[in-house]
């Protein structure tokens, strides 16, 4: 029986429908007014491009901040425990330490070897390290955030970026570029201060993480450069998942299965 | 006596200012009201409300300074609860903790106060800004218990507001347990009583403090007894800060017999307890009160217990207690001084003289006092470390307002002790505003599947 996990975030809404426990089907779309339609419209491409039919769907739980707007979810839960529920399948059980970068927060959870929460920690109320910022960024500097990896490959130096605050890096940015920074060194720097934010939260768990226990997801943990950042202030190796923004959804859908359905 | 500061009358040029200025006052007085009055009939609407609830809700409902006036004794007002409400009682004055609550107020102080500044004071003296006129005070009592409260008068000048009525600075030692405190705590005691018979105009002796002793052990007895129906999952959390939050409304007697009236209603003690109970089990069902219990079967057997822990929560800000309920969570214990630790407890008394007697407080108020102020906070955490050997109780949940540095620093300390005895436990920092519901919610259904 299929499962479907719909994870209605702050900046995109992404479902992934799953078969005993196996990912079979993801997307996402932007996040507009409207979202249970939206997602109702991705979960009809999802049973059309694998021939399904409704009434081939076990159970729906929704997650994520536009989670109680899904009326016809089964079950809700909660985007963190998604999340380790997700990651911990999808690394095969080796994820310890998740970070997840998501449209409006940031969020650093530890992992039992069973996959349970043993703690979490979320940033402050600050857009600063999270995908708004990352969308910020790219719109000062008219780059794709597809490119930032390409970009941050490059061996332009990193610029120092001493605010984390989404606000004035916004005007410190300009103010670098209007220096003659490059955009690349300016990704450069973005990274790295992102990675300081975050492995402020990691906090001296990062002492104890074991190589492959470290995994990233969330949308722009699909930056490599991002990663390379993370790696560099935390030392030590980050993992990565092939479609990192669905880990979420994937959870969500693990989660539904284990549900039992709503009356 | 104003509490908006008023240096004569205003000149013609500033006329028009002040006329915008009082159309502002008046537009956030409005809708601290509204709040006030949204939050009481959301409570009212809850399907655990019993109407022994009513006595307290039309306390808060009513404005502070009106149900300060209607109470008919002179008022002395105080920020923490370190000044003996038994010696302010037994001087014929109405004790009145000053609160800070409302959201909404906070606009009015904002753009005279530090930008990362404590909510509740905020709040508080928005509050007072918002009241043409305030409330008849007798005296103002502020025991320096933290770096706000020190600088309360300056706080106050900033936002242009005169201070109410005198002020009286209690100086609370910073080491709670040392040979030289209980002196210094002694001396303060008196030189707040020196302080309350002057604005009294009234010296006590041993027999008036004897009276007051005995009224506020009613009380605490009548507290011990909710929060004995709160560990048993009878009396919600929410109901228990409502209760509280009404404490200093109305004449001590009144609220222990309405408390009272509570426990008969929501508890299943109907016809044992305290020699009053009987009493007040004939007068409930002479008045036709339906004293069954409500139903929380089904909240007592799926909610997850938690111990919540840090800076006091005030009417009508119920915006944590209410994640928490919506999380799944119940609170079964706390150490909010607004809540649980509303009183330290019953003064102990060997020594009938008035000597005794004031040692005898100043000593309950000392040993009870939890606040993180003290240097030596091992007590602090020890108190919170030690419940956790409650059998109903699975993490803790510690509630820091942005601001409340003593309470946040307090939360970096409890957090390795609470956790190196294997409990969960979730820093919940947030404050007035309601933005950050969302992601409060989040972390609290998440801390709710840890546990």
């Amino acid at each position: 029986m299929i499962s479907i996990g719909i994870d209605l975030g702050s900046t995109a809404i992404k479902v992934a429908l799953v078969d005993e426990g196996q990912l079979k089907w993801c997307r996402q779309t932007p996040t507009a007014p409207g979202q249970e339609r939206l997602a109702g419209e991705l979960i009809d491409q999802a049973l059309g491009d694998l021939e399904l039919s409704s009434s081939d769907i076990g159970a729906a739980a929704a997650t994520g901040y536009g989670k109680r707007l899904f009326v016809s979810a089964s079950a809700t839960v909660d985007e963190i425990s998604a999340n380790a529920l997700g990651l911990h399948r999808l690394s095969g059980g080796r994820g310890r330490v998740i970070i997840n970068i998501g449209g409006q927060d940031l969020k650093v959870i530890r992992l039992d070897e069973n996959g349970r929460i043993v703690d979490f920690r979320m940033n402050d109320k600050c857009a600063a390290g999270t995908g708004r910022f990352f969308e910020q960024v790219a719109r000062i500097l008219d780059t794709r955030l597809e490119k930032f990896g390409e970009l941050a490959s490059g061996p332009d130096e990193p610029v120092e970026l001493n605010s984390t605050c989404a606000v004035f890096a916004e005007s410190e940015i300009v103010s670098l570029l209007a220096r003659g920074a490059t955009a690349a060194s300016v990704i450069k720097g973005f990274h790295r201060s992102v990675a300081r934010r975050v492995a402020a939260l990691v906090g001296q768990a990062a002492s104890d993480i074991v190589d492959g226990e470290l995994w990233l997801d969330g949308g722009p943990s699909q930056d490599p450069g991002l990663r390379a950042a993370l790696e560099d202030e935390l030392l030590c190796p980050v993992s990565v998942l092939p479609a990192p923004q669905y880990t979420v959804a994937f959870g969500a859908a693990l989660y539904a299965a284990q549900s039992p359905i709503k009356a | 006596m104003d509490w908006v500061g008023k240096s004569g009358s205003p000149s013609a040029p500033h006329a028009e200012a002040g006329a915008r200025a009082s159309a502002r006052r008046e537009k956030i007085a409005s809708q601290m009201a509204q709040d006030a009055a949204g939050e009481i009939a959301r409570l009212r609407a809850r399907a655990d409300f019993v109407e022994q609830y009513s006595y307290f809700l039309d306390l808060l409902a009513d404005r502070p300074d009106k149900r300060l006036a209607a109470i008919g004794k002179p008022v002395a007002a105080f920020l923490c609860q370190v000044a003996p409400l038994e010696l302010i009682e037994a001087h014929g004055l109405h004790p009145f903790r000053l609160m800070g609550g409302h959201q909404a107020a906070e606009r009015l102080s904002s753009p005279s106060l530090p930008a990362v500044m404590c909510p509740m004071l905020r709040s508080l003296l928005g509050s007072m800004m918002s009241l043409d006129q305030g409330p008849e005070l007798a005296g103002l009592i502020m025991p320096t218990m933290c770096d706000w409260t020190v600088k309360f008068g300056s706080l106050s000048e900033l936002c242009g507001l005169k201070l109410p009525a005198k002020l009286h600075l209690m100086d609370p030692p910073r080491v709670k347990n040392s040979p030289q405190t209980s002196d210094r705590w002694l001396k303060e005691t008196w030189r707040l009583n020196d302080f309350l018979t002057a604005i009294s105009g009234r010296k006590i002796g041993p027999k008036e403090l004897s009276k007051a002793i005995r009224v506020y052990r009613q009380a605490f007895m009548a507290l011990s007894d909710l929060i004995d129906l709160k560990r048993q999952s009878k009396l919600p959390q929410i109901w228990f800060t409502v209760i509280t939050a009404a404490f200093y409304l109305d004449q001590v007697q009144n609220w222990t017999q309405a408390a009272r009236a509570v426990w008969l209603a929501v508890g299943d003690q109907a016809l044992v307890g305290p020699g009053s109970v009987q009493t007040d089990f004939k007068n409930a069902s002479a008045a036709g009160v339906n004293l069954g219990p409500p139903d929380l079967s089904g909240r007592r057997n799926q909610a997850k217990k938690v111990f919540l822990a840090g800076s006091p929560i005030f009417f009508p800000n119920f915006k944590t207690l209410l994640l928490v309920e919506q999380a799944g969570l119940e609170t079964v214990i706390d150490d909010f001084c607004s809540s649980e630790r509303l009183l330290p407890g019953p003064v102990a008394v060997s020594d009938e003289s008035f000597y005794g007697l004031m040692t005898a407080l100043s000593q309950r108020y000392q040993l009870g006092c939890l606040c993180p102020t003290f240097a030596d906070h091992y007590q602090v955490v020890n108190n919170i470390t030690n419940l956790f050997d409650h059998p109903l109780f699975q993490g803790v949940i510690f509630h820091v307002l942005k601001g409340c540095h003593l309470f946040d620093l307090k939360s970096l300390a409890v957090e390795p002790n609470v956790k190196g005895l294997g409990i969960k436990f979730l820093r919940l920092e947030t404050d007035y505003s309601r933005e950050d519901r969302d992601t409060l919610l989040t972390r609290l259904e998440a801390f709710a599947g840890t546990l």
